[in-house]
Order: C-alpha cells, then structure tokens, then sequence
C-alpha cells in the first residue's frame, strides 16, 4: 500500500463519518418541533375558545407524543450507531432540557400554571444556545437568544393568553427552522 | 529518512477502522462494516487484532434485544495513529 493510498483511506474515513452524522441531523428536531407546534396551537385554541385552564395539562402531551414519535420516524435512520462528542453532548442538552421542562411543568402546572409555557419557552432557548455553540452555529445560538431574553421579557408585559403562540413560535424558531437548515446542508 | 510505518496499521481495513474510530468516540460493529465496506467476517478478525495490539477495546452488550459490538480507540491506539500519519508525512515530503 502506497503512502498516497494510506492518506486516501484516512481521508475518506474522516469525509464519510462527517456527511454521515451530518444526514438527517436536522430530523429529530423538526421531529420534535412540530410536535411542539402542533401541541401549542392546539392548547391556544382550547384555552381562546373555552376558557378552562385545565387545558394547560395537554403540554404534558409533548413528551407523551413526541418520545413515541421520535422513536417510530428514526428507526429506520439509525440501524448501525457512532459517537461523536459532539452528537453525544447535543444529545444529552435536549434530554436534559426535556427532563427540566417536564418536572418544571408538573411544579408549575399547580403553582401558576400560566407561567410554564414561558419558562419552558426560557428553557428551549438556553438548549438552542448551547446547541448553536456546540455546533458553532450563528443562527441556532442568535435564535435561542431570542427565545430565552424574549420570554423572559414577555414575563412581565404579555398576557397569559398568548404564552402558547409564544412556544409555537419558538417552537418554529429553535427547532423547525434549523433542523430543515441542518437537513438542507448535509 | 523515512519513518518505520506501523505494520498492523499499514493494512487498507485496519486503517479504515482506526480512521474512522479516530473521529467518534464510539462506533458499533455495524456502523464500522458501513463505513469501511468490509464483510463482517474479515472486519471481526481485524478488530481481533487491533485489540490484542491493545489500539481499540471492544464492548459487547445488548441494544434492546439485539446483540451491540461497541468499538472504541484507546490512548495507546491514538499515540499510534498519530505517529502513523507522521511516519506517512516523511514519505510524501520526499
């Protein structure tokens, strides 16, 4: 085997695990997005048209839904598995946003139930930054900016009935819009 | 003067293996056979080797129901990588 042969195989090793971990990246969060979407109009909806706040329990809907989903919609794409430490640590972010954002839910559901859609909006934003710093994305870390500094502010000056479009449009910002970017590039 | 390349390294699928194991902290024996285009049979007898020389260390487990082969490079497997690339530089540079 020649040298020029030897730098071929590295090389090709290298560009093959880049474009495989690259493909489909972007599914599970248009996956989980657009089931955030979906549950966030639905509550809005049901809150705008009958006024009962038990509605706000259909956000426990979301990991209820989205887990079974996510794991039906991405069996296909993961038969054979390899770690990168990035692939690890970005998902260990969103698990770890999706345990805080469940049990901050169940505590808030019975406090002030009015305030969970913001906070777990305030989550998703903090998740969408570490995501963008991890992958040294400009957009994903400016748009969970956004999200995280917006519903905090939106705390103190909006009404509590569109805290559900605010989740949706979060929703869209910090993980629709970069999963279908993440998709588009590889 | 030209390097010594590492004969157990100096093999197409031997450095497939490392090379792609190089850049993930783990891949399984199916991403491996995947990524190398290897048949299953050749690519267990040469991770055999690169383990007992000690480069990767194999984990065997169950994902679900289903048998799981973990690879992984160790230390010794990295320094030697890297000293591979090395030697490979003192031939191109001539």
């Amino acid at each position: 085997m020649t040298p020029e042969k030897s730098l071929q195989i590295i090389n090709d090793a290298i560009e093959k695990s880049r474009k495989d971990f690259e493909k489909d990246a972007g599914t599970p969060m248009i996956i989980w997005g657009s089931v955030v979407l979906i549950f966030s109009v639905a509550v809005w909806m049901l809150l705008k048209f009958t006024g009962n706040q038990s509605w706000n329990f259909l956000w426990f809907g979301i990991p209820v839904a989205g887990w079974p989903l996510s794991s039906i919609l991405l069996r296909g794409k993961c038969r054979s598995e390899g770690k990168t430490f990035i692939s690890r640590t970005l998902g260990q972010i969103w698990v770890t946003y999706g345990v805080f954002a469940t049990v901050l839910s169940a505590v808030f559901a019975f406090i002030a139930p009015q305030f969970t859609g913001y906070l777990t909006a305030v989550l998703l934003g903090f998740s969408a930054v570490m995501t963008g710093l991890v992958l040294k994305n400009t957009y994903v870390t400016a748009g969970g900016f956004i999200t995280g500094l917006g519903c905090t502010v939106a705390l103190f000056f909006s009404q509590n009935e569109f805290v559900p479009l605010f989740f949706a449009a979060a929703a869209i910002l910090n993980l629709i819009v970069p999963g279908m970017m993440m998709n588009k590039r590889a | 003067m030209f390097k010594k390349l590492d004969p157990l390294l100096h093999s197409e699928l031997r450095l497939a293996v490392m090379s792609v194991l190089v850049n993930l902290e783990e891949a399984d024996f199916v991403y491996l056979r995947e990524a190398t285009g290897a048949t299953a049979g050749n690519l267990s007898v040469q991770i055999d080797k690169l383990t007992t020389a000690g480069y990767i260390t194999v984990e065997k487990g169950f994902k679900g129901k289903k048998p799981q082969t973990i690879c992984r490079i160790t230390a010794t497997g990295l320094k030697t990588f890297e000293e591979y690339v090395d030697a490979l530089k003192s031939y191109l540079n001539q």
